[in-house]
Parts: C-alpha cells; structure tokens; sequence
C-alpha cells in the first residue's frame, strides 16, 4: 500500500505558536512512519515552509499543496493539524484545505468557526441538557465600554476575554469596576470582540472526546487545579504552576455526568476527530462549560495525552484512526 | 446534500423576495458551509450592499477573502 505523504501542520500566527510546535514534536514522534510520510509543515502567515532534502527549508506551494523535491515535487494528500489558534482552529485552514480537495484531521470549516467564537458556541450548546453557561455581555471593537452597567449586570469579580483566542491569551480577572477598561484594551489586541462574564466559582475540568466512524468516546476526566487565580497563559505552560489530576477524583456518577455534557456539546457543534471540553463544576453541582478546543495540546504536558493514556490508548492508534475515519468518509 | 438541498430552497425564496436580505444570509451560509466560497461570498456582499454595518457578515467576508488568498495570491505573486 503507498505510504501517505502526510503535513504535519504546525506553529501558527496566534500566541499560541510555541505550544504549537511543542505539540507537533510530540505528535510527530507517534507517528507511524511504516504507514506515513511525515513532513514538518511550520506554517507562518503566509509563510509555509518545510525541511526538504538536505534540510533546506522550502517554501510550500499552497497553489496545489506540494514541495518542490529536484525537479519534481511531493504533493501532500493529508492534512494532520496541529496548529492552535489562528489560523488552525478558527477555520481558515479547513477552508484552504477544503478548497483544495486535501483531507484533514480536525472538526470542519464551519464546526472550527462555530467553536472558536466563544459566543457562539454557548449559542449554540445552549440547548444542551444539563449544561450551564455563563452571563456574559458580548463587545465589538469600537462599541462603548460601560463598566458601571456591566458590573451591574454581571457583578464582580468577571472575566474579560477574546471571544476568538485560546490558551487564556489576552484573559483577565476583574475585580474592580475600573480596572474592566484596561482588561477590554487587552483581550482586544487578541480578537475583534471581548467577552465578558461572570464569574463562576467551581473547580476546573477538562474532557477530551474523540469522534470518528467508529463511534464518540469521552476520555477520562481531568480535574486542574491552579496554583495561581486561574488557570491562565502562565498556570497551563510553566511546570509547576498547576496540578492535573487525571483520572479526577470524584465519583463515578460525576465523571459520567461531565463526560456526557463533553460528548453532548462536542456533537452539537459537529465537531470531528478529537477535542477537548472544560467545564467549571459549583459546590451545588451545576455544570458551566467554559469552551470547546478543536485542537487541543498535545505536548508532554497536555491534558489529552494524559487522558489518552489513562484510558489504555496509544497517540499513534490514535492519529491512525482520526486519518482512517477521514479518508474512509470522503 | 443537507446544504445542497438548502440552497436549492433558498434560491427559489429569493427569487421570490429578492429583497429580502435574510435569504441572503441565509444562502451565504449555507454555501459557506458547503465550502463554495466564491457563492458565499457573491451572497454576503449582497447583504452588505444593504446592510453596510452587519459585523456578522463583515466577519464571513473577511475569513473568506483570508482562505482564498493562501491559494490565490500564490497563483498571482509566486
């Protein structure tokens, strides 16, 4: 059988770049390289370049996805994405990859969209049993900021956030009427809207669930717990700066509570391949969800590989069956 | 075939109510979710003869415009 010759899609254009490539190390080590072809794509704005022979790097020719090898070329037929943020989880790579006929590993163009921008995915989850969402008050770039009526409407303290952003770039915990301008200002260099919301005390979990033609699984739940405010830029990436417990301890119904909302709200974005869900859960059992990660981290430190592991599954199994599943459904 | 079924039956809508700047909306949707952007974007730019200020649709515009130059403005500017 001819070995795929597989973009390993990585870096990115958003803050998240670095976790990024940590991520696609990981994943590119898993990889099976009996069955794949595997190219380390760095995708930089409108910059992809790849190692080509002899370790130059070259540029890629998004014209028809290839490489130029000598006096030839090497055209990619998949499309494995690994790119947190822009331009990997907000869509613009699925419709480029769409356009272009290259299968590819994640949710699809409108599912990564619909995930991406915070607001409307609690759109359009809030039909969901049994999960809560946040109160929230939606800024566009150039709209008036009124503190006093946000305070009154959310109270304090409340998150400022990018409504389209991830790794908590640009988030921050507002305790004080007049510190929300400064926090808009800055959640506004990562994203053209800011989304403000109340702030939900509870503890902190993530679910990671795969859903391919052989049918959705919600993976082990992991509890976070950050040694900081919240479970910020900083608490996800320095080592130390927070515990995940994976398996979390809690009871069995709890654990099945969460991975149900996981796989609900996963579904009802129509998302594909593997993501992963947090929630917040309160002291009397409520259930916030806080987003949807379409890519989420897979470095040493990430909580899906941690899940993956805890449920007795290996990554390379894994990427087999999210390309399989891709393939099989084209 | 859901969207291509769904473009059919807004295409019929809009000759019907070819002022109706929903429809539209709605087609342009559902062309940007069957991945023919060239359509989706003919159908926002509509919306946007009408309704200069829609951020909605100012968003699609501009994501669709971000997707088709990865590829055109390699075919233009190699």
């Amino acid at each position: 059988m001819k070995k795929l010759n597989v973009a390993l899609l990585a870096g990115g254009n958003s803050s998240e770049r670095e976790i990024a490539l940590a991520s696609t190390r990981m994943v590119y080590e898993a990889f099976d390289k009996a069955k794949y072809n595997v190219f380390l794509v760095d995708v930089h704005g409108r910059h992809w370049t790849c190692e080509g022979a002899g370790g130059r790097q070259v540029e890629v020719d998004k014209t028809d996805f290839s490489i130029p090898v000598g006096d030839g070329k090497i055209a990619f037929d998949y499309a494995f994405v690994m790119i947190h943020g822009t331009p990997g989880e907000d869509g613009k790579l699925q419709g480029y990859l769409e356009m272009m006929g290259i299968p590819y590993s994640t949710s699809d163009t409108m599912s990564s969209v619909t995930t991406f921008d915070k607001t409307l995915c609690k759109r359009v989850v809030s039909g969901v049993d049994g999960i809560n969402l946040a109160r929230e008050v939606l800024l566009r770039r150039g709209d008036e900021v009124k503190p006093a009526e946000i305070v009154a409407k959310l109270g304090l303290p409340v998150f400022v956030k990018p409504n389209a952003s991830g790794s908590s770039c640009g988030v921050t915990k507002v305790k004080a009427e007049s510190e929300i301008e400064a926090a808009v200002a800055k959640a506004f260099i990562e994203s053209d809207a800011v989304l403000i919301e109340e702030f939900i005390a509870g503890r902190e979990f993530g679910c990671g669930v795969m859903i391919t033609g052989h049918g959705v699984q919600a993976l082990p739940v992991t509890e976070i717990i950050p040694h900081k405010e919240f479970f910020d830029y900083e608490a996800k990436y320095t080592d130390g700066m927070s515990d995940e417990i994976t398996p979390a301890e809690m009871s069995a119904e709890t654990s099945a509570m969460i991975q149900q909302a996981a796989i609900a709200a996963a579904v009802a974005c129509r998302c594909r391949g593997i993501v992963r869900v947090d929630f917040l859960l309160t002291t009397v059992g409520d259930l916030y969800m806080i987003e949807i990660n379409t890519v989420p981290g897979m470095s040493g430190g990430s909580i899906v590989p941690k899940q993956l592991a805890a449920a007795g599954r290996r990554l390379s199994d894994v990427i087999d069956e999210i390309i399989d599943d891709t393939l099989c459904r084209r | 075939m859901e969207n291509c079924n769904e473009i059919e039956r807004l295409s019929i809508a809009i000759s019907g109510s070819p002022e109706d700047v929903s429809l539209f909306m709605e087609r342009g949707k559902a062309y940007f979710r069957a991945h023919d952007f060239g359509h989706a974007l003919d159908d926002f730019n509509q919306v946007l003869l009408r309704d200069e200020a829609n951020m909605e649709v100012r968003q699609y515009v501009k994501m669709i415009n971000e997707i088709l130059e990865y590829r055109y403005k390699d075919i233009y500017n190699p």
